[in-house]
């Protein structure tokens, strides 16, 4: 199993604090493995073994065996604000992927390709016309009648793609042109529904050079459940055109337009 | 017949001014070694001493205890060591004894505390055997004088820092692999941290004024009744492979058995570099299942700690 590797400049305090700390605990929440490393600070920012001024860190992984040899890694520095910065890093040879980030909660969705060549699975946190793939609660209400609600860890996201979707299925011959939405927030909004299935953040997705402008898109679309919706319009602008066709093709020979 | 007073062991606080902070609140003992070297003089001739004085003191405190996830799961000791240092409002490392009362401890500030505000806190060893009882952890504590308090300065009447102390880890020998060998049926294990202290005397003082972990030197040893891991390793041992030598150590559950294999609070101990060599064995007749042992070597790249821990594992062989 292919893991990131996680480098926190050494601070006191448990493990656990540490990855909280630099918001990481859940992405690492289980089956951590934490070993002390000694680095240093390379005039790229990044961390080496070549040099003299050496800053303690932990390294920790998830399942495996954390060890830091650059030689055979990419290595990545994540500024932050408050604490130091800090790096996150993966075996060149196997980088950790979708069946390694899996999150053993996560729910079905769209499959979408992604920057880094696999198959990312998208929740669908819209679903059109209405609904969501995203959890609810379901609870029995007053007269024998159930009342459903989405998690409360899910509603951001689900609040967030309503207001999108809301713009995106108003007007679908546009596609996305007609979609007024900053790139910030399209990116922001595909890694959190990424990180719906999978164990991820804004730092294992730079690493992995997951989104592009055309990846940001599709998981957004997958996210609103726009290949329905086109699907939909498509079947609706086919029919429009049949019922509009129909009295050209089976028209009445004795019609007075023919 | 005037009244009397007797303590028991309580909690040990680890508060330090460099922030590392946890409590210590499932002690098996600790005992207090003063290291005392007294010279003894006499007039020449005399057939008595006369005089006598003591040149060196050396105090230790040794700890073992069964929280070994909380001691792994601090940055700072792990298998290694961790600096005491104190401040107005972080006291070092307390060690509390509390005063007994008809009722359990008698109530109020009562009870003794002794501080080392300057020194060291060094693991020693884990070492657990199949069916005797939980793992232990042994950490040494080496006190120093700080210019201006003993080494270990001895409080009466004062109030205990933990009030309730809970019992929440308890660990039984696991499974281990050597290279992706399974070491059947694991009798004993022992992590050494093979750490070394050395301490700084000079100017006549009697106690050690600086106290430097010099030395770091783990090795494991594994006894099992899996004879064919000999074989495997062959008379003059194997490096450690690809595969690693992982060790776990089983938590118990609470008010149960033990918990199931994916439960996430396990420890692991994983070494990637170093050399297993097979250790002496002295096979009888009886008892007649056969054990061996193995000792693990790690090896430093002076980049990475030599061995990998984790107080969240899943046993995953």
């Amino acid at each position: 199993m292919a893991s990131f590797y996680y480098m926190l400049p050494a601070a006191p305090g448990t493990d656990a604090e540490h990855l909280e700390r630099y918001g990481l605990s859940g992405r690492v929440p289980r089956n951590i493995v934490a070993r002390g490393c000694s680095v240093v600070v390379g005039a790229n920012g990044l961390p080496t073994t070549t040099g003299t001024e050496h800053t303690e860190c932990s390294l920790f992984c998830v399942g495996a065996t954390p060890r830091f040899a650059p030689d055979r890694q990419i290595w990545t520095r994540i500024d932050c604000e408050g604490p130091q910065a800090w790096w996150i890093g993966f075996d060149k040879d196997s980088p950790p992927g979708p069946d390694d980030l899996l999150r053993p909660e996560a729910v079905p969705g769209y499959r979408v390709f992604l920057g880094d060549g696999r198959w990312w699975s998208v929740p669908i946190a819209r679903q059109f016309p209405e609904g969501t793939g995203l959890p609810e609660i379901i609870r029995m209400g007053t007269g024998n009648r159930l009342v459903t609600s989405i998690q409360p860890a899910y509603l951001n996201l689900f609040n967030r793609c309503g207001a999108l979707a809301g713009q995106y299925y108003a007007q679908p011959d546009s596609g996305f042109e007609g979609v007024r939405i900053p790139w910030e927030e399209c990116w922001s909004l595909a890694l959190d529904g990424l990180a719906v299935n999978y164990r991820i953040g804004a730092a294992e997705a730079n690493a992995l050079a997951l989104f592009t402008r055309a990846t940001l898109q599709m998981v957004v679309s997958a996210l609103i459940d726009a290949p329905s919706c086109d699907e939909e319009h498509a079947r609706k602008h086919q029919a429009t055109q049949e019922a509009d066709g129909a009295p050209e093709d089976e028209a009445d020979p004795t019609s007075p337009g023919t | 017949m005037g009244d009397k007073v007797a303590y028991r062991l309580q909690a040990i606080v680890v508060d330090t001014a460099s922030g590392i902070d946890f409590n210590l609140t499932q002690v098996m003992s600790w005992g207090h070694t003063p290291n005392l070297d007294s010279v003894l003089e006499k007039g020449v001739g005399a057939l008595t001493r006369t005089f006598a004085y003591v040149r060196r003191g050396e105090p230790l405190l040794r700890i073992v205890t069964p929280q070994i996830a909380t001691v792994l799961g601090e940055t700072y000791p792990k298998l290694k060591a961790l600096e005491i240092d104190a401040d107005i409002d972080n006291p070092g490392i307390v060690f509390y004894l509390a005063r007994m009362g008809p009722l359990g401890n008698a109530d109020g500030a009562v009870n003794i505390a002794m501080t080392v505000a300057k020194g060291l806190l060094v693991f020693n060893q884990i070492r657990v055997n199949d069916g005797q009882g939980p793992a232990m952890a042994v950490l040494d504590v080496h006190a120093a004088y700080d210019g201006t308090h003993a080494p270990i300065v001895i409080e009466a009447d004062v109030a205990l820092d933990v009030t309730t102390p809970t019992a929440t880890e308890v660990f039984e020998i696991g499974p281990a692999q050597i290279n992706g060998t399974t070491l059947e049926g694991m009798g004993t294990l022992t992590i050494d941290g093979g750490n070394r202290v050395e301490k700084l005397w000079g100017d006549g003082s009697v106690f050690p004024e600086e106290i430097y972990h010099v030395d770091h030197n783990p090795t494991v040893n594994a006894g099992s009744a899996f004879i064919d891991i000999l074989a495997t390793l062959g008379i003059s041992g194997a490096a450690i492979d690809v595969n690693d030598a992982t060790f776990f150590l089983r938590m118990c559950a609470k008010n149960g058995t033990r918990v199931d294999d994916d439960g996430s609070t396990h420890i692991s101990f994983t070494i990637d570099d170093g050399i297993a060599l097979p250790m002496p064995s002295d096979f009888a007749a009886d008892p007649p299942i056969l054990n061996c042992d193995v000792q693990v070597q790690p090896t430093d790249d002076e980049v990475n700690d030599v061995i990998a821990t984790s107080v969240t594992a899943d046993i995953d062989i």
